[in-house]
Formats: structure tokens, C-alpha cells, sequence
């Protein structure tokens, strides 16, 4: 799947869930080997749309609150959640 | 913590914050709700790290135990931490910290993560490792974002031209401002802003493409919007030089601005990444970029660098 991607950003949900993190490796390809199969539709003009897309950003993540179990200054610039277990 | 987010706290210092919670995987992890009730056991004495650091560094000690002999250690664990040993067994016994526990575990599984650890740096899912470098590029690629789409800055009346003033010399491409009026705005706007600026031609590939238009030369940045594919029949991969946008692929609506330069005819792209332009002048220099594929990992080779591009109107 990836291979056929020209570059990958980031798909939140449905990721295999396991320990492993992916390391940022620019995948890559307009792959050669994987011909169109039907004639490619236009783009109907004026139908063309750009719109907000954040790197990662995901709904209903819960702000940092008094709740939380945290480590380093309330003012860091970097904030780091991590979701996890012991085991 | 997992040990690599330990490094990190090093290595930013004060720089850096870091929040724990909680995410059991019970149905593969047997002793993970357990263990988070007891740093939370722990917790109520104020000693929530301590026992989360010693968890984590004792694990090989207890993965393998019966959730009773998990018990006892975890009495033990809180002797050596110093804590009210039996207020944390009690604890323990009547489940005092579970709700809190599960409310996290919710809570996650309602966000949809993947697995643990899931980690989210200033508020943004983060795929990658924890090293320095990665997170540095990430804080670097989210920080470069807009809000939203760009401006209309083209007259698709008009003609334009962009040349990248590359180190190994100009390549002059002819914009497809009245074909593809959407992309070409986009590009257009980037190239004004200088987002382009001291960007590398970071996967060059010969007899195949030159990809570029990512400040973070990781392939993954992008301008904080994504467009539709803006697919032309009339314009086609059927010769060198022509410009695409690179994407996730067809109709996934995730052009950026990343983009490309065919080397030579690659007509099976037909049809899956919008074109909007083709060289007109410089394609001596685009086959002297240096080649590097990142897909093969490695010291790569210093790529060549866009050091700024040009639009004209006419």
C-alpha cells in the first residue's frame, strides 16, 4: 500500500494497533507498475476545492487538566501525551 | 515511560512536558489494568512516577507472574518505594483507582487509537520514533502550517511561469494556470510566501522523477490544507519534464505541495497526479540533480536545493 503512495502523511484511526511506532521514512512512489485499469475521469471544473488539513489532528483528544498525571514545566513549549501501559 | 520518551525528556530539558495516561491493553497485556491502578495507588501518596519508573524498569521481573503473585511484588515495589504499604494494598484489594482507570481507557479507545504507546506531541498525532530528530522535524513540519486553503492569487487568464533557482543551475517550468487553476493557485501562493525556499530535491530517482516541495525534505510535510486532484485528459505524463503533485494517491484529495519532475515518459501516471506545467528550460540540470532514494535508507547524499522560486506573470 505504501509504495504506491507519493508521500504518506497520516491516517489516525485504523492503524494496526501493536507496539511498533513507523519510522519517517519518505515513501515514495508514483509506482510504474500499477497501470490505471479504466480511462481516468476528469475533473469537472470549478468542482476543485483545497481545505484545512492539520498534520494528525484528531477530535475529542482531551486538553491536558489537573486530572493528569504530568512530568516537566506547566509552560514548555513541547507537549508530549503518551497513551500506554506497562506491560 | 517508555525508555526512548526518557531520552527525550533529556533532551529537551525543560523544553519539554510530558503526560501520562492510561491505556490497558488488557486483552493482549493480562496484569496492564493492574499495574496502572497501582501508580495510581501510588499516586495517592504522591509517588505516581516513582512507581511508574520502577514498573517500567522492572518488567521483565513481573510480565511473566500470576496476577496474585503480581500482587505480592507490587506490596514489595511499594515497601522500596516507601509508601504506606498497607493503605496501598487496601487500595489494591477494593479497586479504589479502577474507575479512574477505565475512565482512561475509554476515553482512549473513543479516540480511536492504534495501540500504545499512541503518543500525541502538542496536541498532533505523532507516527514516528522518539528520536530527537523525528520529533524536531515534527515540531518543525506542524509549525510551518496555515490554517487553511490559500488565497486566490492567479489571474487564470494570465500566463505564468516559475523558475526554480536550483544550486545546480534554473529550471524554467510554464504553468498550467488556465487548465488547472486550482493547483496552480496553490503553488503559485507557496512559491511567493518562500515556502519553497532552501527546500531539497530530497528523492531523485533517474529515469523515473525528482520529487521536492517538502521543508521538511521527510516526504510527509505538507502546507496544512490538501486539495483535490485536479485531473486534466488533456495533460498527460507522456513525455519529460512535466510537473505533478505528489499525493497519497488518486482521489484521495491530499495534494499539498510536494511535487514532481518526470525524467522521462511515465504514461501509466496518466491520470493519477495533477499536472501544472512542464519545463521549458533546465532539463539539462534536472538530470544533473543528485540521485538519492530515501526508500533505501542510509547515508544519503546532500541533495540539490531549490534556493528560491520565481513566478512571472504575463
Amino acid at each position: 500500500m505504501r509504495k504506491f503512495a507519493l508521500l504518506v502523511i497520516i491516517v489516525i484511526v485504523g492503524l494496526v494497533a501493536g507496539c511498533n511506532t513507523p519510522t519517517p521514512s519518505p515513501t515514495a512512489t508514483p509506482s510504474p507498475t500499477e497501470p490505471p485499469t479504466v480511462a481516468p475521469a476528469a475533473t469537472t471544473p470549478g468542482t476543485v476545492e483545497c481545505r484545512a488539513r492539520a498534520f494528525g489532528k484528531v477530535d475529542g483528544l482531551p486538553p491536558v487538566s489537573d486530572q493528569d498525571w504530568v512530568r516537566g514545566p506547566a509552560d514548555a513549549p513541547i507537549t508530549l501525551i503518551e497513551y500506554s501501559d506497562f506491560q | 515511560m517508555d525508555p526512548l520518551i526518557t531520552l527525550l525528556e533529556e533532551a529537551y530539558g525543560e523544553n519539554l512536558r510530558v503526560v501520562y495516561r492510561h491505556f490497558p491493553l488488557t486483552s493482549i497485556h493480562d496484569k496492564a489494568f493492574v499495574a496502572s491502578e497501582a501508580t495510581e495507588a501510588a499516586g495517592a501518596q504522591g509517588k505516581f512516577w516513582e512507581m511508574h519508573d520502577l514498573l517500567f524498569k522492572r518488567q521483565a521481573e513481573w510480565s511473566g507472574l500470576t496476577p496474585n503473585q503480581f500482587l505480592e511484588t507490587l506490596a514489595g515495589y511499594a515497601e522500596e518505594l516507601g509508601l504506606d504499604v498497607e493503605r496501598f494494598s487496601e487500595d489494591m484489594a477494593s479497586h479504589a483507582y479502577a474507575e479512574k482507570v477505565q475512565k482512561s481507557y475509554d476515553e482512549a479507545v473513543s479516540i480511536g487509537l492504534p495501540g500504545t504507546p499512541t503518543v500525541f506531541i502538542n496536541g498532533r498525532y505523532y507516527p514516528w520514533d522518539f528520536s530527537k530528530e523525528s520529533v524536531d522535524v515534527f515540531l518543525d513540519m506542524i509549525s510551518r502550517e496555515y490554517d487553511g486553503p490559500p488565497p486566490q492569487v492567479i489571474d487564470p487568464a494570465k500566463k505564468y511561469t516559475a523558475t526554480l533557482r536550483t544550486t545546480k543551475g534554473d529550471i524554467v517550468i510554464e504553468l498550467f494556470a488556465d487548465q488547472v487553476p486550482v493547483t496552480v493557485n496553490s503553488f503559485v501562493f507557496l512559491a511567493r510566501e518562500g515556502w519553497y525556499d532552501g527546500v531539497t530535491f530530497f528523492r531523485v530517482i533517474p529515469d523515473f522523477v525528482a520529487q521536492t516541495g517538502d521543508p521538511t525534505n521527510s516526504g510527509y510535510g505538507s502546507p496544512g490544507y490538501m486539495c483535490d486532484d485536479e485531473i486534466v485528459p488533456a495533460l498527460t505524463y507522456d513525455a519529460g519534464g512535466m510537473v505533478g503533485m505528489a499525493s497519497q494517491g488518486p482521489g484521495t484529495s491530499t495534494v499539498g505541495s510536494q511535487f514532481f519532475i518526470t525524467y522521462v515518459p511515465l504514461p501509466t501516471l496518466n491520470g493519477q497526479y495533477t499536472i501544472i506545467g512542464r519545463v521549458v528550460e533546465g532539463m539539462d540540470v534536472l538530470q544533473n540533480l543528485t540521485p538519492r532514494d530515501p526508500s533505501q535508507g542510509g547515508n544519503l547524499p546532500q541533495g540539490d536545493v531549490i534556493e528560491t522560486i520565481v513566478i512571472e506573470e504575463r
